[in-house]
């Protein structure tokens, strides 16, 4: 019988897989929104942290940059 | 001979969509008819020109048989713009064949015009009255300067600092599309569209204004078919003459005072007499969108170390480059401008693209730099779209996982129903598995149902 999981389907490279992997494994286990690791550049996630991933790689982007004062 | 040489297709397109009953109006006006006679194709131009002194129907296979076999679609593309701008009708009896006639209206309008030539209703005014004519140059100066006041009201419309004196009608076309106001405390700011049209060539940017203007001219009960006639036949004067303002209806008089403060016209008045002058960017008005003005001077310089030189002493350019670039030194006829990571991420923020960016800073390059291929360096262009897709590099999709299929062709047979629909994201034929895209999960579920029966 055919199952269907309802989420969100994330293509990027990856390095930036890596990193999601990495935020996934770092929270507790009722808060991991991992559902499926596709492959090393696919990942399916459930629907809601769609803006939590964004904003996660932004304050990792922006811990590596420098501005000159 | 006048500067016209192609309408914009956008004009056309706005002539187009005019209901029947404006159209006839609008083809009143012989001007408008030359007007519409040149933006179309040579070959509609040839069939509209034939047809200008036959009064009877001619039937569509004579106009297959003015054409090459291997012209067919260009004819068919002739025959539907004509039929779209109502200058010919068709007549489809049931016994005979279709036939075609031409717009009465048209047809007597433009006889006229062949015959006796373009007279503008209105004659320059005597140079005894109109003493002092500005020049040419100065009346392109003029132009400038109000455009670029009206371009920097846009950008510092929160501090509104320049009394507000454009019209009501204006400033609706800016709230439009442009800015956008919170609440009515707050200063509007500026919306992502507002950013891109400030990249924009100036021909553009009039004609979205003008296209704005127009849109929201029914709202305001101006007339859209008076309004486009006089455009129009605004673009057939010569620039630099004066025309005097009694000859204009009341209605034509409020739109004059509109395009004054755009820079389209330079009203004046003398002692019993007030006149307007039509600038450069009225006559441009019929020039052709596909023509790049390259006739503006450029004034960026671009180097390999990612800094900028404008040498313009405008506030708009140096407005525009510090929604880009960071100023790092500003002189009276130079600025000096550094292109970095954190003022791109800002403007990337407010909207703006990489492309526009780019293709801004090579259409407004200096004299210099212009000849040079390419004239923005490639390290920077190719940085500033890297520095884009890095903003991007995760790509989120709402799909579904489908698991647990009982058979190879079961799976095989979702897939390509996926497929079909465009909706497949990714499979794994190993382990059976599925994603596909959530606007197909209904008819998925449908479609599966119908397999296991």
């Amino acid at each position: 019988m055919v199952s269907a999981i309802k989420g969100m389907y994330i293509s990027c490279d990856i390095p930036m897989a890596q990193y999601i992997i990495h935020m996934n494994n770092s929270l507790p286990q009722s808060q991991r929104f991992i559902i499926h690791v596709l492959d090393n550049t696919h990942l399916f996630v459930r629907s809601d942290v769609g803006g939590m991933i964004k904003s996660a790689i932004q304050t990792f982007r922006e811990q590596n940059t420098y501005e000159k004062p | 001979m006048p500067q016209v040489k192609i309408v914009a297709k956008n004009f056309m397109d706005m002539v187009a969509s005019l209901p029947a009953r404006k159209l006839e109006k609008l083809y009143d006006n012989s001007f408008i008819c030359e007007a519409i006679l040149r933006s179309m194709t040579p070959l509609a131009k040839k069939y509209v020109i034939q047809l200008l002194y036959i009064e009877e129907p001619v039937t569509a296979k004579w106009f297959e048989e003015w054409v090459l076999p291997d012209g067919a679609s260009k004819h068919k593309i002739a025959i539907d713009r004509l039929l779209q701008l109502r200058i010919l009708a068709e007549n489809v009896e049931r016994k005979k064949e279709a036939t075609f006639i031409m717009n009465k209206t048209f047809q007597r309008n433009l006889q006229k015009h062949v015959v006796h030539g373009g007279i503008l209703p209105r004659e320059p005014m005597p140079l005894n009255i109109t003493v002092r004519l500005p020049s040419l140059e100065d009346l392109n100066a003029y132009a400038a300067q109000q455009w670029e006041s009206f371009l920097l009201h846009l950008i510092n419309s929160s501090e509104a600092e320049k009394s507000t004196n454009l019209s009501s009608s204006i400033m609706k076309v800016f709230q439009r599309g442009l800015l956008s106001q919170k609440d009515d405390k707050e200063p509007p700011v500026l919306t992502e569209r507002g950013f891109q049209f400030l990249l924009m060539d100036t021909n553009a940017q009039l004609w979205y204004i003008i296209r704005g203007y127009i849109n929201n001219s029914e709202d305001r009960g101006v007339d859209t078919a008076d309004l486009l006639s006089f455009l129009l036949e605004l673009s057939f004067h010569v620039t630099g003459k004066a025309y005097n303002l009694n000859t204009l209806s009341d209605l034509q008089q409020i739109i004059i005072k509109d395009l004054a403060d755009l820079g389209l016209v330079l009203l004046q008045q003398g002692r019993k007499e007030s006149w307007f002058i039509p600038t450069k960017l009225a006559t441009n008005l019929s020039v052709s969108l596909a023509e790049t003005s390259s006739r503006k001077q450029g004034f960026v310089v671009v180097e390999t170390n990612f800094r900028l030189y404008a040498y313009s002493s405008s506030k708009l350019h140096s407005e525009i480059l510090r929604l880009f670039s960071r100023i790092e030194y500003q002189l009276p006829n130079l600025t000096v401008a550094a292109i970095i990571k954190e003022s791109l991420y800002k403007a990337f923020q407010n909207g703006i693209t990489a492309e526009q960016i780019i293709s801004f800073l090579q259409q407004n390059a200096h004299p210099l730099v212009a000849d040079k291929i390419p004239s923005v360096p490639e390290n920077v262009t190719d940085q500033i779209r890297l520095w884009e897709s890095d903003l991007n590099r995760v790509e989120m999709t709402p799909a579904h996982i489908y698991d647990g299929f009982p058979s190879t062709e079961v799976f095989e047979a979702a897939c390509d129903f996926a497929r079909e629909h465009g909706c497949l994201l990714w499979e794994n034929s190993k382990k059976m598995r599925l994603v596909v895209k959530a606007e197909l999960f209904a008819q998925m579920r449908d479609y599966l149902h119908k397999q296991k029966q």
